[in-house]
């Protein structure tokens, strides 16, 4: 304990020097504390949201509703890009269940209760109380609600208008011990903590060790004195630890703070696709025991460690002690990971790639995460190998940076390293992105949206046929249902389409004339006996019709794997009376199908038709907003990543430069220009940084094709992302030489030389 | 000025802030001359020493070098002229531990565009007349206190320059190593007549020099030529 007092006495006695590195260390750690909540709370908060749509979700029993019992039926449906849920209660007299959370009493018929994000989009869109027949009472609380902008309603309704539906179930009660739709899948779950954990981990603990080295030389040579002053090896490491552990307690609870105020602000703004309530963000115990209790006792730990050599040898601790070089183990570490990486990736190029089954579901995340550490102790290595071979160079910038680099290897790499796992992790992001796109997105390059047209107007057709983002439409024309008909013959529906049209909605069209009408045939599928129809029109208050037969030329097209078209005849659009509309049948629109665009698009039709029922065709919605939760967690994980790598980069970078200001301040003396000392600094950084780069570039994408083609998707090399990954690493780079420009300034100043 | 001083000041001023480090200072130094300036810690005489060898600008007063004032010289060429015609030998010896001693010795011929083999020959001669030219390969950290600040005046002297501005330059040494370092400091120094000015507060070493100044709160004066 006397140690541990006096690292505390000579820290707080300690000068100006000593102070500006505990503060570093404070303020460091808290940034890594903060990341840490944050990762750790991520789960929590989806876990909350889950909960909450679990205990909302209707119990129902089994089989067709009893009378006199409470009947329930569930509707959810797009309204733009965000899921809408509709809950009809028809309240009965028997067994009458509890209102679900966030609700005092079930609604009685004619009563709505909607959440609050759905009132603000009923002021804005009036036309969506079509959706929710009756008078809105109230809302729904928090305890009912996933999240805050979630579009939810209970509507109370007579049971005649439910029954008669498939879906419509007496209600038991309210609550699951699971969410119907989670926010995001399970298996998806894991992925996605383990990439965070890369992406945000990783840099974390090269920050730590990073602040738990600063000032390291002169650091040494304190305690080297003090060793050489009687005190023994485990005394001398606990003064060490005192710094440390302090600057940890200090750190982690003002991280906690940090993290408190950045719930508070992110619960309020949201995320693309995730928002909380404050209260699902509120630390757990766990993660407060994990921060206060973990974070100091690591510190204890480092602090310890890193005096143990100037303990154990205080005579090396002189100034110009030279360090050995780096390990060779370390890179037995990156071997390792890599040849499991590899192995995986090869059986990519065979008929049986290997799948997340059994022992792969371990030794696929094991590879990645040996690679990964492999990397960071290979670096030192490589630099050190790359810095012997360039300070042979004729040139003296090139000669002074590498010797540099030769002595202190690690060093050097401590500076880079956040960077570098930066863009290793980004690789695995990337990866699981295309995962998900692969998994929950259809594979065709063409998505269609089908929406009825007896709930459209004119011009509301018009409009929606205008949506800058739309490659072709189309529409079909239903025959009425004619109960009377008989035989085998289904009366014909028509394709309103050009030939043109046809040709942007399928992959290939064979025959095509326009301004004729034709048979329309897929070959791949078996003809159906199709009889000639007549098919209603309405042309402003007139009622007119036209025929439809099946003519025997015939137009053949294949379409995509998931499509809306359905009919046996193509009939050309200027065929149709003008200012005629089909009484009945539906517009087809399509787009391209990657994300963004479908997003915007289904966001476009919901501004211009709010009610409309509206059918991606291929798709469910509640996927779609689980690639933006997806996509949100992993730009926030890359986020805190960069933070933590460009702090660490600075820190380090700052601390090397301090370090070696009399040295660089003997250069000047004797001649040196300020442009020679700024290039050697850069250079210093940024060749083991390129180094870096590079081998996180091609270890990256390894472990993230071995992720690839043991996930059994159809894409096992993504080099589309490759290009990013490049950008990412040459903007790293760019940062990295511009932030260590300023650390040579052009002033000398003699004091920097010690003297006695 | 006459035609033997390479280094001359009169009336020189040094603040800083409201710290007078120096005040009105005169100093001349002749070619191949040794003037050591003697004086308690914290009396000026490091300032002076930098503020002659251009690091520090004179709050005050003229300071010219071969008849050139540093007031018309700006910063780029007195930077020329420390690189090229000033050595510099400090205390510590302030080597950089990462390069060799042989690569340490070049630096200033290095720094001043001189091509790695010459200038590592140049190097080897002078570390040889130093008799430690079998030293060469070896990096700081591998050699004794004596020798690395052999290295140091060395490297102040392997470019042949006109002034070597010294501080405390045996002052981390023994005193059976001060002054074997000092002799073959200033033997080499006067064999090359490069001048030296000498900065210390050990009597001794201030005995070798041909003019010794004293300095007292700021203040120099001249405590008589040595014999």
């Amino acid at each position: 304990m006397k140690e541990f007092l006096l690292g505390l006495r000579l820290l707080l006695g300690s000068g100006r020097g000593t102070r500006a590195r505990f503060l570093l260390m404070t303020v460091g750690g808290s940034l890594g504390v903060c990341c840490l909540a944050l990762v750790l709370t991520i789960p929590a908060i989806l876990d909350a949201r889950d909960g909450r749509s679990g205990d909302r979700s209707p119990v129902v029993f089994a089989g067709k509703p009893e009378q006199n019992r409470t009947l329930v039926l569930e509707r959810s449906d797009p309204h733009g890009s965000r899921p809408f849920h509709r809950v009809f209660i028809a309240p009965g007299s028997k067994d009458t269940p509890a209102p679900p959370p966030g609700l005092d009493q079930l609604p009685a018929p004619g009563e709505v209760f909607v959440s609050p994000a759905l009132a603000e989009q009923l002021d804005r869109e009036p036309a969506l109380k079509g959706l929710l027949p009756g008078r809105v009472q109230g809302t729904v609380s928090p305890a009912g609600l996933t999240d805050p902008n979630e579009l939810y309603a209970y509507v109370g309704i007579t049971p005649d208008k439910v029954t008669g539906f498939e879906s419509t179930r007496a209600l038991r009660g309210f609550g699951k011990d699971y969410a119907a739709v989670p926010t995001v899948e399970p298996s998806t779950l894991d992925i996605l903590r383990f990439t965070l954990g890369t992406l945000v981990l990783l840099p974390l603990a090269v920050f730590l060790s990073v602040c738990a080295r600063l000032s390291a030389a002169s650091r040494n040579r304190r305690l080297a004195a003090l060793r050489l002053l009687g005190l023994s090896t485990k005394g001398t490491q606990r003064v060490n630890a005192a710094e440390t552990v302090v600057a940890a307690v200090f750190g982690a609870l003002l991280g906690l703070a940090e993290f408190w105020l950045l719930n508070q602000v992110m619960a309020n703004t949201g995320l693309p696709g995730l928002k909380w309530y404050p209260d699902d963000g509120a630390l757990s115990p766990v993660t407060l025991a994990i921060c206060l209790l973990g974070c100091p006792a690591l510190a204890w730990f480092v602090g310890r460690a890193s005096a143990r050599a100037a303990a154990a040898n205080p005579l090396g601790a002189r100034r110009t002690a030279a360090p050995r070089p780096p390990r060779m183990w370390g890179g037995l570490l990156l071997v390792t990971g890599l040849g499991i990486v590899i192995g995986y990736c090869a059986t990519g190029l065979t008929d049986n790639p290997a799948q997340s089954t059994g022992v792969n579901t371990l030794l696929v995340p094991l590879g990645v995460l040996l690679t990964g550490f492999g990397l960071v102790l290979t670096m030192p290595l490589l630099s050190y190998a790359l810095a012997k071979r360039l300070a042979r160079s004729r040139s003296l910038t090139l000669n002074l940076a590498m010797r540099r680099n030769e002595v202190e290897p690690g060093s050097a790499m401590r500076v880079v390293t956040g960077l570098v796992l930066l863009v290793f992790s980004a690789s695995l992001a990337q990866g699981v992105l295309v995962e998900e796109d692969q998994i929950l997105r259809p594979s065709s390059p063409s998505q269609e949206y089908t929406l009825s047209l007896s709930g459209l107007s004119t011009q509301q057709q018009h409009r929606l046929r205008e949506i800058p983002e739309l490659r072709a439409h189309a529409m079909v024309m239903e025959p009425p249902f004619d109960p009377e008909s008989e035989g085998p013959a289904i009366p014909a529906r028509a394709l309103v389409a050009t030939c043109g049209q046809l040709e942007k909605m399928v992959v290939r069209v064979e025959g095509c004339v326009d301004g004729e009408v034709l048979h329309l045939v897929d070959p791949d599928l078996p003809e159906e006996t199709i009889a000639g129809s007549t098919i209603r029109l309405k042309q402003g208050d007139r009622r007119t019709s036209i025929k439809v037969d099946v003519p025997d030329r015939k137009v053949a097209y294949a379409g995509h794997d998931v499509t809306a078209i359905d009919a046996p005849v193509l009939y050309p659009p200027s065929r149709i009376p003008a200012g005629a509309v089909p009484a009945s049948g539906s517009l087809i629109l399509a787009s391209t199908s990657d994300p963004e665009t479908v997003r915007t698009v289904l966001d476009r039709i919901g501004a211009i038709a709010p009610t409309a029922d509206v059918d991606p065709v291929g798709i469910n919605i509640d996927a779609l907003q689980q690639i933006t939760v997806i996509e949100t967690l992993l730009a926030v994980g890359m986020i805190m990543g960069l933070v933590i790598g460009a702090a660490a980069f600075l820190v380090s970078a700052t601390d090397r430069a301090v370090e070696r200001r009399p040295q660089v301040t003997a250069l000047a003396l004797i001649g040196a220009r300020p442009r020679v000392l700024r290039l050697v600094q850069c250079l210093q950084v940024v060749l083991p940084l390129t180094l870096g780069l590079v081998l996180a570039l091609v270890t990256g994408k390894l472990a993230e094709s071995s992720y690839l083609v043991t996930g059994g998707g159809e894409v096992f090399w993504d080099t589309a992302g490759v290009p990013l990954l490049a950008l990412a690493a040459v903007s790293v780079l760019v940062v990295a030489v511009l932030g260590t420009l300023p650390l040579v300034g052009r002033r000398i100043n003699p004091e920097l030389i010690r003297r006695d | 000025m006459s035609t033997s001083e390479v280094l001359a000041a009169t009336g020189v001023d040094l603040s800083y802030g409201a710290t007078h480090a120096v005040r009105d200072a005169h100093i001349v130094l002749g070619r191949g001359e040794v003037a050591a300036i003697t004086g308690a810690s914290g009396s000026g005489k490091s300032s002076l020493l930098y503020c002659l060898a251009g690091v520090l600008p004179a709050t005050r007063g003229r300071i010219e070098f071969e008849k050139r004032s540093y007031g018309d010289l700006d910063d780029e060429e007195i930077s020329t002229l420390r690189r090229e015609r000033f050595g510099f030998v400090f205390q510590y010896g302030e080597l950089l531990p990462e390069l060799t001693i042989e690569e340490n010795t070049a630096l200033p011929l290095r720094l001043a565009g001189k091509k790695k083999g010459p200038a590592l020959a140049a190097a080897a001669e002078v570390l040889d007349r130093l008799g430690i030219g079998d030293l060469r390969e070896r990096r700081p950290s591998q050699v004794s206190g004596g020798q690395s600040q052999r290295v140091a005046v060395a490297r102040a002297l392997v470019h042949r320059p006109a002034v070597v501005f010294a501080d405390e330059p045996t002052g981390s040494l023994d005193s059976a190593n001060a002054a074997a370092v000092l002799q073959e400091f200033l033997s080499l120094a006067r064999s090359q007549g490069t001048a030296v000015l000498l900065v210390t507060h050990d009597p001794a070493v201030a005995a070798q020099a041909d003019r010794n100044y004293t300095m007292t709160d700021g203040t120099l004066q001249l405590a008589g030529a040595a014999a």
